[in-house]
């Protein structure tokens, strides 16, 4: 844990030191009011606490869209993945959909999901459920796959039944895959997410950022920048403790 | 009792069909023990699936004087799910709604040194000791027949006799029905009252060898045991 510690004290301080010689070098190289395009990190993380006022709303809103919605994408994800990674009929024709759909980028579908549900949240948390719950169902479907078929003999053999092997044998066979695919979605949800408040709305960490651009507030931009990467982390911080509590066989000292 | 009589089985694939065991002729008293002994993919295993009822799709005549529940399989490689401990193993029969005394299944790992384990996991166990917990998990139940495959596979020489050891002194002690398949000849000898031995494939029965010394104290390293030996090799094609 003490090793854990040091080794992301040693990468934040290295990324720190290659932001301020690159916030050095753009101040350097531009002229006028450009030059302050990339501030430096004192003055973003400075920018983040006394703006947090004002931030804190965005921050809010924004975690509420992307936690609803990944939360729906991985119960949604996962049910469909296993399903269809476990039940060879249902597979032969549900693979070939989530193939195709899959590769499809979601943001195509922005246009259509603001029509069919409006300018509101619904719209956006729809959005990134999409773009969260493929990637989500593809996991789980190939870990249900490689499912031993000795687990499933184990407990049918000791009188299981379907539902029996599904609660015993597929749900935690599949969990540590699930639970990685959840770690990437969160990625793809800060992207998408960012993407979702650009336009019609005046809330949300999204719109803070573009609203600073616009305004030539770079050490703002930064900011949100900031507040994105801290909820990013916290997400993954949960995930990650999630990983730890519900799949403790994975985390034995061999 | 265990009666088998004319029994066939086939593995259907979406274009092919293949005939694994063809016409085999079985019979097993109550508290008795078989050990079934074949060529490589024979059908032995297949045969032990279908007497557990994994395999539904036979022709002939399968009789079992008991209910399911009642049967207990060890699996070739155990079967052991790596998120349940040793304990949620052991008693997975019992969770799954199978007749049981969860105190006997506590005793039952004291009896194979697996108690001070209950709360590890498969994977910090040694293969010996996962072993014998497929051998608790299948006891835990309370059986009348067990049926075990290839139970003692890839172990070295001490553990595997200690082991036999302690699966003949548990059917003594439980007035067990008891089959086996395995490879090892002197295992055959060691557990099995009747020696079936198979012929490849489709597996059918070649040969009935009584052995009814079996079990008696010392037999290990009696002439008998080793006449057994003898004819069992004697006997595989």
């Amino acid at each position: 844990m003490k090793k854990d510690l040091a080794r992301y004290g040693i990468s934040f301080t290295a990324m720190l030191l290659l932001w301020w010689l690159a916030s050095i070098t753009v101040d350097f190289v531009l002229s006028g009011p450009q030059s302050s395009i990339l501030p430096n990190p004192v003055k973003a993380f400075s920018t983040l606490i006394n703006h947090w006022g004002a931030i804190w709303p965005n921050f809010v809103r924004s975690a509420a869209r992307l936690v609803i919605s990944l939360i729906a994408a991985i119960f949604v994800g996962a049910t469909a993945g296993l399903i269809i990674g476990f039940e060879e009929k249902i597979s032969r024709f549900a693979s070939p959909i989530l193939y195709l759909i899959y590769p499809v980028p979601k943001i195509v579908f922005l246009p259509v999901i603001l029509i069919l549900f409006g300018l509101g949240d619904i719209s956006r948390i729809i959005f990134i459920f999409l773009v969260a719950v493929f990637q989500v169902a593809i996991s789980a479907r190939d870990a249900a796959k490689n499912i031993s078929p000795q687990w499933i003999k184990a407990v049918r053999s000791s009188g299981g039944n379907k539902l029996q092997i599904y609660r015993h044998v597929v749900i935690p066979a599949t969990l540590p895959s699930v639970l990685s695919s959840a770690r990437i979605s969160i990625g793809m949800g800060i992207a998408a997410l960012y993407l979702a408040e650009l336009s019609y709305t005046n809330v949300g960490l999204g719109y803070y950022i573009n609203n600073s651009w616009k305004v030539f507030a770079y050490s703002d931009v930064f900011a949100g920048i900031l507040a994105f990467a801290t909820l990013g982390l916290g997400l993954y911080v949960v995930v990650e403790a999630l990983e730890r509590g519900l799949c403790k066989w994975n985390y034995l000292d061999k | 009792m265990i009666e088998i009589s004319g029994l066939s089985v086939e593995y259907e694939s979406d274009s092919t069909s293949e005939k694994v065991i063809s016409g085999l002729n079985l019979s097993l008293n109550k508290g008795d023990s078989l050990g079934i002994i074949g060529p490589n993919g024979c059908g032995k295993t297949t045969l032990l699936h279908t007497i557990a009822g994994l395999h539904e799709n036979y022709s002939g005549l399968l009789r079992v004087d008991t209910t399911e529940e009642k049967i207990a399989l060890i699996l070739q490689d155990i079967g052991l799910l790596p998120w349940k401990t040793i304990w949620k193993n052991a008693t997975l029969g019992l969770d799954l709604g199978l007749q049981g005394n969860r105190d006997g299944v506590e005793d039952l790992l004291y009896e194979l040194d697996l108690y001070s384990y209950r709360n590890s996991f498969p994977s910090q166990l040694s293969g010996g000791q996962k072993r014998k917990l497929g051998l608790a998990r299948a006891l835990a139940v309370d059986p009348e027949i067990l049926l075990m495959d290839e139970p003692f596979v890839s172990l070295d020489e001490f553990t595997r006799e200690s082991l036999q050891e302690k699966v003949l002194k548990l059917w003594q002690d439980r007035n067990l029905t008891m089959t086996l398949v395995t490879h090892d000849i002197e295992e055959v000898a060691f557990l099995g009252r009747n020696i079936a031995v198979l012929s490849q494939a489709p597996a059918s029965v070649k040969t009935c060898i009584e052995n009814k010394n079996m079990g008696t104290s010392g037999f290990r390293r009696s002439e008998e045991f080793y006449r057994v030996v003898k004819r069992t090799r004697k006997e595989l094609p």
